[in-house]
Order: structure tokens, then C-alpha cells, then sequence
């Protein structure tokens, strides 16, 4: 059996137009949606999917036709993003400590779960805007794990390429992060009215 | 269960070690792979035995459905975003621009 993986070298111009207009164009919303969440920012989500095709029009040689081109332009995506983001902000990027304890198997993880029950009516009255800014308020790592995840519905095997770590720190980070975010909209619901049921 | 089990002693009694062996296995386990569950992470042979686990536990049932109802929450209140169809078509006018050249 012959298997054709088309390598994108030395392609011609009416092989890029195919695969920019069959597999990337198609995933512009996507990029955008994932761009915008990350930055919460329309012209920083603009400049951002703009320059991931630039990029990957650049790079199109290490694109493999036919493969996950959504977590390819994502990978890029969120590689800009990560840089920008060096650039321009004092916020802490990482949460270093994540790797220093072996977090996942631990019983202290199950000791520090936050427990919020967002079946409760009081969670009604947290509106989208407010979950979007609790995501925002969250460290860029652990944003982008709760997106990917949540959000876009990416496998952990397919986050663990796009953010280039390895699927067990994509498991754990994935809990803090949920950890955190649970305890931000704790804090909104407790505006609200929302007391815990003990 | 109990009325006055609220979500804290529920998720307490859940890892606490006396009543790890309730109903024929460890909660936390279990707890464990309910993430993995929600995620989509498990093979269907896998999901299958933890919602046996599930239904047989009521501590393991309410712990499920407060991960579910989080990610629920989460999906629901996020809108989605759609791209400015002037930015479209100048990135598609980019590429072809480039590509002339
Ligand atoms: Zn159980």
C-alpha cells in the first residue's frame, strides 16, 4: 500500500490556493474566536489571525496536507500570541510551581478541588461576559488549556502539540485551571447571593 | 442521600479514607477518571465501567454531575465569536498578493 503524505515542498501556486481555500480558510472563525478569547481584544485578535496566515503561508513546508490543520494553525496562533504577550505584559505567563510537585497523583489535589455546584439558580445570573472575564484574569498557560479544552473541544493529545507539553502536564494544568477559574466565579456568584451549602 | 449533604462534605467524605470503600470501590479513583471521562479521554470500554462505577455510587453520581454541570456552564455562557468578513477578504487578498509575486 502506498500512503501519499504530500509534503508542501516546492508546491506550486495552484497547490497552496487548494490548500489555503479547502483546509485553512474554512478555520478562520475558529482562529478568531480562539484569538479573541485569548486576548479579549478585537484588534489584537484581528492582528493576530492575520499574522498566523502570513506565518503559515511562510511555513506552509512543514504543513503536512491532509493532517489536523486546525491544530497546526492554532499551534501558530498560539505561538504569536505567546510572544506578544512576553512583549507587552508584567502578568506571569506560568505557573512554575505546577512542575515542581508531581500535582496529578497527588492527595493533596484532591484536598485543594474546589467544589462549586454550577447547577445552583445563582449561577444563572453570571452572564457570559463575566466568565469571559474570569478566563482573562486567569495566567496565559492556564487560559489556553481551559480554551483549547473547553472551548474548542481539542483532545489532550492535540493540546499537548499546540502548547508543546507533555499530555500529563496538560492533565494537571488542566485541573488548576479549572481549580482557579471555579474559584473566580465563586466570587462573582457570591455577589450575587451564592452561599456554600454545608 | 441525606438532605443536608452539602457539596463540600460530599467531596470531603469522597477522599476522606474511611469511607473510600463505599460502594465496592475507591471514590477517588473514580473521581479521577471523571475528568477524563468529561474530556473525552477515555476509550468507550473505559467510559463504560466508570459510568457502572457512577451509578452505583451516589457520592460518585453527585460528583459527576457537578464536573458536567461546570463544563456545561462553561460551553453555554462562552459565545462564540465570528471574524469581520472585511478582514476575510483582505487576509485572502494577502495571500494571493504574496503568491503573484
Ligand atoms: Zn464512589
Amino acid at each position: 500500500m502506498i500512503i501519499f503524505v504530500t509534503m508542501a515542498t516546492g508546491i506550486d501556486k495552484a497547490q497552496k490556493d487548494k490548500i489555503f481555500e479547502e483546509e485553512f480558510f474554512p478555520l478562520m472563525d475558529d482562529l478568531y474566536n480562539f484569538a479573541y478569547h485569548l486576548t479579549y481584544n478585537e484588534e489584537d485578535a484581528n492582528d493576530l489571525v492575520q499574522d498566523t496566515f502570513m506565518k503559515a503561508y511562510r511555513f506552509i513546508k512543514s504543513y503536512e496536507q491532509g493532517t489536523n490543520a486546525k491544530a497546526w494553525l492554532f499551534r501558530i496562533l498560539k505561538n504569536g500570541f505567546i510572544n506578544e504577550y512576553r512583549k507587552k505584559s508584567k502578568q506571569p505567563i506560568k505557573a512554575d510551581f505546577e512542575d515542581v510537585v508531581a500535582y496529578h497523583d497527588s492527595e493533596e489535589e484532591k484536598a485543594n478541588d474546589v467544589s462549586v455546584d454550577f447547577r445552583q439558580d445563582v449561577f444563572q445570573g453570571i452572564i457570559g461576559d463575566e466568565v469571559t472575564k474570569a478566563i482573562n484574569a486567569l495566567p496565559a498557560d492556564f487560559r489556553l488549556v481551559i480554551l483549547l479544552c473547553d472551548i474548542e473541544g481539542f483532545t489532550y493529545e492535540e493540546i499537548s502539540k499546540i502548547v508543546d507539553i507533555p499530555i500529563g502536564t496538560v492533565r494537571s494544568r488542566l485541573h488548576r485551571a479549572r481549580n482557579l477559574l471555579k474559584e473566580k466565579l465563586k466570587e462573582y456568584a457570591e455577589k450575587l447571593g451564592y452561599k456554600e451549602n454545608n | 442521600m441525606p438532605k443536608n449533604w452539602g457539596i463540600k462534605k460530599i467531596i470531603d467524605s469522597l477522599f476522606g479514607k474511611e469511607e473510600a470503600a463505599c460502594a465496592g470501590h475507591d471514590c477517588s479513583k473514580v473521581a479521577k477518571n471523571v475528568f477524563l471521562a468529561l474530556d473525552g479521554e477515555l476509550s468507550p470500554e473505559e467510559e463504560k465501567t466508570l459510568l457502572a462505577d457512577v451509578e452505583k455510587c451516589p457520592r460518585c453520581l453527585e460528583y459527576f454531575n457537578i464536573e458536567k454541570a461546570f463544563k456545561q456552564f462553561l460551553k453555554e455562557r462562552i459565545a462564540r465569536k465570528t471574524i469581520d468578513k472585511g478582514l476575510v477578504s483582505s487576509i485572502k487578498e494577502q495571500i494571493n498578493n504574496i503568491q503573484a509575486q
